[in-house]
């Protein structure tokens, strides 16, 4: 009787602490009273684009590996490494009149969610002058400083491989999912304000429609704690109204669940990115999705920006759907089933799972007919390689910064 | 606690297998329980109510079955408002600043085992929540269901048995592991035992 009960007394401990539901997310680590940057003058644009390229690494192997992607993005400058997929997001400044150019922000290793302060300096000084002028470096560019306590010194080899960008580094639910806690929600604003400097190009992001017919981000057609957070935020997604979700739900990370509309808008008007993947979840949404994706390329355009915009096709149903209604003027379609769905419908894009291996008569195929191939969704190094051996045309990744380096590896440019 | 989930699960298998062997085989307990809930969850904040009721009147109906060992399988059915608001509500460009008028019930299925110690029960089990979502906006009503995974734990002490009839005091704790919940209740248990 006895065990029975301290059995019955360890099971509602065990249960409580299964249902207790804390959870930590992530925040950005930052320097003390803003750091060196807090009395610098940001770097511009010209400048970061001169440090941008793949970098051999001097200082502990374990800490970056052999070389590290550096990449600009905007404003902020990212580091990305092989070993557990470790990246950083920097933003840069001139001291000292000038006479000093430093780098600062966190780095995150994202299979083991360690993550630590990073400072670099551009070296030489006559660099960092030149750098804080606008100018082109006069010696070979040499960044010098410390991750954590890691002394590293990351010395330019050479360009980035695909200037042109042809190639395609896609970011799985607008930049990274939630459970990998990057310091954003993933289908937010912030995910995707935040996607460029992960290393995306372009990011996938799924719709689904409220009971007044908004297109919103979201993945499940449920809400649930797993990804919203509110105590009255809990049912079908069709079941509420757009100002309802406004009232009751907030993302895991607290963000507010965005429209399609400001979703596009912040693409266009707040990033980098040069495509959006549309993972249209039904077939009610998908006119309101490919009507709002008709209006934002166009006003994408009209602003000088060249924005790819795909609507996925990922069952029969909306294939039919989509080839029922008359084709929007600069959006196009990807198809997630087979080569031929993507031919027939005349998508540009035909995206098949990685589980069904290269298929890589149907890739040729499709690219005989005018498309582009992509895979999703890869993760792991040994796959990743794999499938950039198939010279695609995009990869839909949890880890872009990841991809981003492979490709920069032995990626070839489509 | 692998002997008692052992325990348990051969408590439930091995049913039939007594009632062949012995007439009768099973002696059924069943109670109400008349009780009053509190919950408490994360996402549940103080920020921007402007009136609450957190919990309410609850109901539920718990039948076990005595076996000849000391572990009976038990099953329940119950019922508890969860919250219930008027939460000042920021719509931005859907609606600018106003009301909403929120509710938030559960209603449960648990199942497990019991242990009766003299005139106390201890119960424990694996529970289905169905939770309920009411709540109105600009004058729009929506409402909705979510199911939850979860756990549920209680105590019964019989305070006054007779031949067939008892009656006595309870609590529950309720773990809605998906949902991030947690329900607590005391209640009244009026219960009837069956013939032996």
């Amino acid at each position: 009787m006895a065990s029975d009960l301290r059995a019955l007394l360890a099971l509602v401990a065990l249960a409580s602490a299964c249902g207790s539901g804390a959870r930590e997310r992530f925040t950005p680590p930052a320097f003390a009273d803003g750091g060196l940057l807090r009395d610098a003058v940001p770097a511009s644009r010209a400048a970061l684009a001169q440090l941008s390229g793949v970098h051999g690494v001097e200082g502990d192997a374990a800490l970056l590996g052999d070389d590290v992607v550096v990449r600009a993005a905007g404003d902020r400058l990212s580091i990305f490494a092989r070993p557990d997929a470790t990246y950083a997001v920097l933003r840069a400044g001139c001291r000292d009149g000038g006479d000093t150019f430093v780098l600062e922000g966190y780095y995150r290793r994202a299979t083991t969610v360690a993550s630590g302060l990073v400072r670099l300096f551009a070296e030489p000084e006559t660099n960092a002058r030149a750098l804080c002028r606008g100018e082109p470096a006069p010696a070979p560019i040499e960044l010098a400083g410390t991750f954590d306590d890691s002394s590293v010194r990351l010395r330019l080899q050479r360009g980035a491989r695909d200037p042109s960008g042809r190639f395609f580094v896609v970011a799985h639910r607008g930049g990274c999912r939630t459970i990998d806690d990057c310091g954003a929600s993933e289908n937010s604003l912030e995910v995707l304000r935040l996607a460029d400097a992960l290393g995306a190009d372009a990011v996938e992001v799924d719709v689904q429609l409220t009971s007044d017919g908004v297109p919103i981000l979201y993945h499940d057609d449920q809400f649930d704690p797993r990804l919203a957070s509110g105590a009255y935020c809990r049912g079908r997604v069709a079941d509420f109204t757009m100002a309802h979700v406004q009232a009751l739900c907030r993302l895991a990370g607290g963000e507010r669940v965005p429209t399609l509309d400001d979703a596009f808008r912040t693409v266009v008007d707040e990033t980098t990115l040069r495509g959006v993947w549309l993972d249209v979840k039904s077939v009610d949404v998908l006119g309101p999705a490919s009507e709002l994706a008709a209006r934002h390329w166009a006003r994408a355009k009209a602003a000088g920006r060249d924005v790819t915009i795909a609507v996925g096709l990922p069952t029969t149903e909306l294939i039919d759907a989509w080839r029922a209604r008359p084709a929007p003027s600069g959006p196009t379609c990807l198809a997630e089933l087979e080569a031929s769905d993507a031919i027939d419908a005349g998508c540009g894009v035909w995206a098949p799972r990685w589980t069904r291996g290269l298929l890589e008569d149907d890739a040729r195929r499709v690219r005989e007919h005018g498309g582009r191939v992509a895979y999703w969704t890869l993760d792991e190094e040994d796959f990743i390689d794999t499938f950039l051996g198939a010279h695609p045309d995009a990869l839909l990744t949890n880890r872009p910064g990841l991809v981003r380096h492979r490709f920069e590896s032995i990626g070839v440019v489509p | 606690m692998r002997a008692w989930i052992t325990t348990s699960i051969v408590s439930v298998a091995m049913t039939p297998c007594v009632a062949r062997a012995e007439q009768p085989p099973f002696q059924l307990e069943a109670s109400a329980s008349f009780g009053y809930t509190r919950a408490s969850s994360e996402s549940f904040g103080g920020d921007g109510r402007l009136a609450v009721q957190n919990g309410g009147p609850s109901i539920s109906a718990h039948v076990a079955a005595r076996l000849r060992h000391p572990v009976m399988p038990f099953v329940e059915l119950g019922t508890t408002p969860v919250f219930r608001s008027d939460d000042a509500a920021d719509l931005g460009p859907w609606g600018g600043t106003t009301t909403a008028y929120n509710r938030l019930s559960a209603t449960w299925a648990l199942a497990g085992p019991e242990v009766p110690i003299g005139p106390l029960r201890l119960f424990g089990g694996v529970g289905a929540y169905r939770l309920a979502v009411r709540s109105t906006v600009l004058g729009v009503t929506a409402t909705s269901t979510d199911w939850s995974f979860g756990y549920g734990f209680g105590a019964t002490v019989h305070l006054l048995s007779r031949e067939s009839f008892r009656v006595g005091v309870g609590g529950r704790v309720l773990l809605l592991s998906e949902a991030e919940l947690v329900v607590y209740q005391a209640a009244l248990v009026v219960g009837w035992v069956g013939p032996r």
